[in-house]
């Protein structure tokens, strides 16, 4: 049985093994590299010696992974993503071929006929409305690439496996709220039942977005920067990259603490809970030095609706889902 | 009077031979076949049925996306491994049969 969180920044696969559980972490990014003449495309080839990189028909070389990003800022541009706000779009050609080659590479083939595999999928966002946003068709795709590995894939909410994997002390009732990059997903969960699922389209990406405007530097570039780590939301930094970083991620938590104390005020499918709430946090935008400790800050300055007993990083942010979905897997 | 017990005995025959054809064609149909006390509500209800199909059902086309364009074997692998593998200590069947549990419980 297999797990599989299919991010906008990171495919994380987890399979059960005798003693324990097997990570494997892909980062989910491309970059093209298209050679003009025969003699340019056996020099780039030579060049990309020891790298992750595909071939195309045309000619083309797709780097895949890290070593996407790190070409990318080495020729000042921006690595694509085959996904854009937790989804692939049907009008990314490129994208979602990426996609559908990355995914075969990292599940592999079914170990036995129809083994059954759970992949995790954005709940519909509640701050926007747009026709590419299609999470019926980014099913569809991942459950055809799946199958054709031989695997009998089902789908999951992001936020409702995050539940699975983080909630079982608190008899599986809480919320759980996963950061990804491209979009911030919650779920509220009582007694293993999921009660209210929905998602906000502003994460890790929207911040790397509005810091490169500030600054002038490509996406990839603040990206690398903002995950090298070194600063703590709302305090001052000296690398500009990090002081935007920075400004940007408290903003960031003060719409997503918004937007969570908006849509479960008055929420009729919500449960009149008898204790205070746990609310656990995932999700690699969530690894940010202060993450915690704003959010909480601002979830009381924004009127959350709800008693909170404690809010607290999931014990592994970047593999709790992806824990999730292979509970999930065994209990189907 | 004889007259009279005449007519009575020919009015009660024709009586009966009225409610023995009243009961008889009750149950047989021309054809021979029984007739079911239901097989009015069958018919009309089978009409009715389409009726309200035209009135509830409300016929719509998938207009969903189809996934199309996804082989991938025109692409030519550079590389011998991809992806970070880790491994940790972990025991989820605690979680499993907890959860387990649960659902089956609601």
């Amino acid at each position: 049985m297999i797990g599989i969180d299919v991010g906008t920044s990171y495919i994380v696969l987890s399979r059960e093994t005798e003693n324990g559980i097997e990570y494997t972490d892909f980062r989910d990014a491309f970059y093209i590299i298209k050679p003009t003449t025969p003699v340019a495309s056996k020099m780039i080839e030579k060049g990309l010696a020891g790298k992750v990189f595909i071939k195309d028909k045309d000619g083309s070389f797709i780097l895949l992974g890290k070593d996407a990003i790190e070409k990318a800022i080495e020729r000042n541009d921006t690595a694509k993503r085959p996904m854009y706000r937790g989804v692939v779009s049907a009008k990314e050609k490129d994208g979602k071929k990426v996609l559908a080659f990355i995914l075969k590479e990292v599940a592999g083939k079914a170990s036995e006929k129809k083994e059954k595999l759970v992949f995790c999928v954005p709940a519909q966002p509640i701050d926007q409305e747009d026709d590419d946003f299609d999470i019926g068709y980014h099913e569809d795709v991942i459950k055809t690439v799946l199958a054709e590995c031989g695997y009998d894939a089902r789908s999951i909410n992001e936020a409702e496996a995050l539940c699975y994997s983080e909630l079982e002390q608190m008899n599986y009732t809480g919320i759980a709220i996963s950061c990804g990059a491209g979009m911030t997903n919650i779920c509220v969960m009582l007694n293993g039942e999921p009660t209210v699922m929905f998602s906000t389209t502003k994460s890790g990406d929207w911040v790397d977005r509005m810091s490169s405007v500030a600054t002038g530097e490509t996406d990839s570039v603040v990206q690398v920067e903002k995950e090298g780590g070194d600063f703590e939301i709302g305090m001052p930094n000296t690398n500009p990259v990090l002081s935007a970083v920075s400004s940007y991620y408290e903003r960031l938590i003060d719409y997503t603490t918004k937007q969570l104390s908006s849509a479960l005020s008055n929420h009729k499918s919500l449960p009149k809970f008898k204790e205070p709430l746990t609310i656990i946090v995932a999700g690699g935008t969530s690894l940010a030095k202060g993450y915690i400790k704003i959010f909480n800050k601002k979830l009381l300055e924004n009127n959350f609706p709800l008693e909170i007993k404690e809010v607290k990083h999931a014990s592994d942010p970047l593999h709790s889902v992806a824990r999730g979905c292979l509970i999930a897997a065994k209990i189907l | 009077m004889s007259s009279n017990k005449e007519n009575l005995i020919l009015l009660l025959l024709f009586v009966l031979t009225y409610l023995a054809g009243y009961i008889i064609g009750r149950m047989y149909s021309g054809d021979g076949v029984k007739i079911s006390s239901n097989k009015l509500d069958s018919f009309f209800s089978k009409g009715n049925k389409v009726n309200n199909t035209k009135e509830e059902t409300k016929i719509s086309i998938d207009s969903s996306t189809v996934v199309i364009d996804l082989k991938t074997d025109d692409m030519e692998k550079k590389y011998d491994t991809m992806g970070d593998v880790s491994h940790v200590s972990d025991n989820i069947s605690d979680s499993v049969n907890r959860l387990k549990n649960m659902k089956e419980g609601t």
